[in-house]
């Protein structure tokens, strides 16, 4: 059998030796900004020292195509619910997202997105599973972050949050579990223009 | 009822093969149902057959430097132990094949696929997957308990193990009417066996697909119909153990046991797919914390039912 | 006793206990935790195997269940006691070569000169018609109290390779004087707590 030579083992957060495994995450991932790359050391299914950086963030244009707020809103709740694995949700997210687009049946879109986001920030099962993961300062966690997104894409007017650099969102993944880390980024509003890109740098 | 088993009705290779195809056909009902419910689309429910055929075809793709040997054991063992599973089940009346511990075979083939599925995760040598098969065997070891409760409470009511006495013992009054709690953990340990729906976590896409994220062709195709003849032959278990089998008015036995494997199917469907995946973290305390205590009470009251004469 | 059974269930007795034997073998001579454990699995079913072509089917199902959950176990414990568990590392399956093949050898010459010089108790009742329930009595009757000290024992080695395993107690969960209303944990559990 061939033998793949792991990294030495290193104390964990639930102080274990357990063997460091170096892993990327990104840049292409179901429900993350294309682009993004978390590179981190893996121990169990722990996630620690972890660095975040986008891939060819020169390349990109440095302008978002300009979508409605509501558009863009359900897009990034339905990305996060694929993550959060709630298929049906996500489905109903993105029916609202099309029929914002086309214009043609907007108050029908508009009552479907209503009733896809009270359904999500009402939810208690997403409550219990999400609340209290990536909680930063008064930033909120990541059950506050998408029920930001749920106001936003149901017409409501939110508070401006300020956008996380990307240092401050490898803070947040510290020490989480990789699907929390998934769930975590999933959360935030993340994209080269806002963020401090820097660029990729080689990891030896 | 007769005593016969299948097996000693149709002979053995007829009687295998009939169940085979009970559990293909309760499998592809299964996926149809979750498929209809998922993508909201009616026409959908041809989805699985025409994966299925894809999937048959589709050439195997590798990792670096997996371990087959148990990758292959692994992904032939789920849909064969979820098959196992079946032959306890009383399809029309009688089971495949009846001994005096029936409901502990049906355990034990669960307890198997726990190993299964964490070789299915270990096989392909990747982080994803392994972090699976983690996932699901603290899933399982979790929900294990639970779920040995929930059936012994069904055969201590009838003071048996065989699954056609307890089939025959509801005759007069379903016995999810006196243990409701053990028929909700019996269907949400189910759930959490075949890692489906909000129990989905060690196939989650918060983790690329898990166990299932570097299967292909054939071996995913075991894996994903292992998952859903095992949810199909646990909703036909439950409807034979708690909602009083084949008995009903008017009908033929068999087609309301039909019936009402279906009516948990679509139920089991309708209120798993209306919530997202519950990290493990949140689910496994649960199992310990609640679940267990909760069953063993289901236990001592149906124990106390039972000394009291009350299902004699 | 053997003339009870028909040809077939001494064939397959024949045929699970080479098998048996051979993967029990197969536990030192590969070289991965996993395939390890799988050996051992493999072994223990095929146990599982003649139980049950002896018709003894609770004792046979019991034993399958009860070694999966077992081995399942113990991949978990593997992870949390091994520094390196070798993923798909190959590693020696084999430790204090010399010592263990002295006491295998020993325990070996011991039990087959037990089997062959005890004189063992002929069977003088017929073959129950159910073995599931006369297991059951004689658990739940005279054999309670020895499986009771079992399980207990069983548990507290459970308890007690946790206990090791883990670096926190419960003064690093609810502070020196344990007055904390809640635990302080990495990750907090899905009750409300």
């Amino acid at each position: 059998m061939a033998g793949l030579a792991m990294a030495s083992t290193g104390p964990d957060r639930d102080g274990l030796e357990l063997d460091v495994l170096k892993v990327a995450l990104g840049p292409v991932l179901p429900g993350w900004p294309t682009g993004l790359v978390l590179r981190a050391d893996l121990q169990g299914d722990v996630l620690t020292s972890a660095e975040l950086a986008w891939l060819d963030a020169d390349a990109r244009p440095a302008v978002e195509p300009d979508r409605a707020h509501e558009e863009a809103a359900l897009d990034r709740l339905a990305r996060f619910l694929d993550v959060a694995g709630w298929p049906t949700a996500a489905r109903d997210a993105r029916r609202a997202r099309n029929g914002m687009a086309e214009r043609a049946n907007r108050d029908e879109a508009q009552r479907l997105a209503e009733a896809v986001t009270r359904r999500v920030s009402r939810s208690r099962t997403l409550a219990w599973t999400a609340g209290g993961i990536g909680r930063r300062g008064s930033g909120g966690d990541v059950l506050d972050r998408v029920r930001r997104w749920c106001d936003m894409a149901s017409g409501q007017s939110v508070e401006d949050v300020p956008a996380m650099s990307l240092d401050g969102v490898a803070a947040l993944v510290e020490g989480a579990e990789i699907g929390s880390a998934r769930l975590i980024v999933a959360s935030l509003d993340l994209s080269p223009v806002s963020a401090v890109s820097a660029p990729e740098h080689l990891h030896v | 009822m007769s005593e016969q088993t299948l097996a000693e009705a149709w002979g053995l290779v007829p009687a295998v093969l009939g169940i085979v195809a009970v559990g293909l056909v309760l499998g592809l009902v299964v996926a149809a149902v979750d498929r209809v419910v998922v993508s909201g689309a009616p026409r959908a429910a041809v989805e699985p057959i025409r994966s299925s055929a894809r999937l048959l075809f589709e050439q195997r793709r590798t990792t670096l430097a997996p371990d087959r040997l148990l990758w292959r054991i692994g992904c032939v063992a789920v849909p064969t132990l979820a098959l196992l599973s079946l032959a306890v089940v009383p399809v029309g009346g009688r089971t495949l094949w009846s001994t005096s511990a029936d409901l502990v075979w049906f355990n034990a083939m669960e307890a198997l696929l726990w190993a299964a599925v964490w070789l299915v995760g270990w096989g392909p040598n990747a982080v994803h997957a392994l972090t699976g098969g983690y996932r699901f065997l603290a899933q399982g070891l979790a929900y294990e308990l639970p779920l040995m409760f929930a059936l012994i409470t069904a055969g201590l009511a009838a003071g048996s193990l065989r699954a056609t006495d307890i089939f025959a013992t509801q005759e007069n009054l379903w016995f999810v009417v006196t243990m409701p709690v053990a028929f909700v953990v019996f269907v949400a340990s189910a759930a959490a066996f075949a890692f489906w729906g909000p129990f989905a976590a060690p196939a989650g896409p918060d983790i690329a697909g898990g166990v299932a994220s570097e299967l292909s062709g054939v071996d995913r195709l075991l894996v994903e119909a292992g998952r859903v003849v095992f949810l199909g032959a646990s909703a036909a278990m439950a409807a034979a153990l708690f909602l009083g089998g084949d008995s009903g008015p008017w009908l033929p036995g068999p087609l309301w046991h039909l019936l009402k494997t279906l009516a948990v199917v679509a139920a089991l469907v309708w209120v798993g797919r209306r919530m997202p995946v519950l990290r493990p973290d949140r689910t496994v305390e649960v199992g310990w914390m609640v679940l267990v205590p909760l069953t063993l009470l289901q236990a001592l009251v149906v124990a106390v039912l039972v000394l009291n004469g009350f299902y004699a | 006793m053997l003339s009870d059974l028909s040809g077939w269930a001494i064939a397959a007795v024949a045929a699970l206990g080479v098998l048996s034997v051979a993967a029990g073998v197969a536990v030192f001579v590969v070289d991965s935790m996993a395939r390890a454990t799988f050996a051992l699995l493999a072994s223990f079913l095929a146990v599982a195997g003649i139980l049950l072509a002896l018709d003894l089917v609770y004792l046979a199902v019991v034993t399958a269940l009860m070694m999966t959950i077992e081995m399942a176990i113990m991949a978990v414990f593997m992870i949390m006691f091994m520094m390196n568990p070798a993923g798909l590392m190959p590693m020696t399956m084999v430790h204090n070569a010399k010592g263990s093949a002295v006491t295998g050898a020993g325990a070996f010459v011991v039990l087959v000169v037990g089997i062959w010089t005890i004189d063992w108790p002929t069977r003088d009742a017929s073959r129950p018609a159910d073995s599931t329930r006369q297991l059951g009595e004689a658990i739940m009757g005279s054999h309670m109290l020895v499986m009771l000290v079992i399980g207990i024992g069983l548990f507290t080695t459970i308890l007690a390779g946790t206990v090791l395993a883990t670096s926190r107690g419960r003064y690093d969960r609810f502070g020196a004087d344990l007055t904390a209303k809640r635990p302080d944990d990495p990750v907090p559990g899905g009750l409300p707590r």
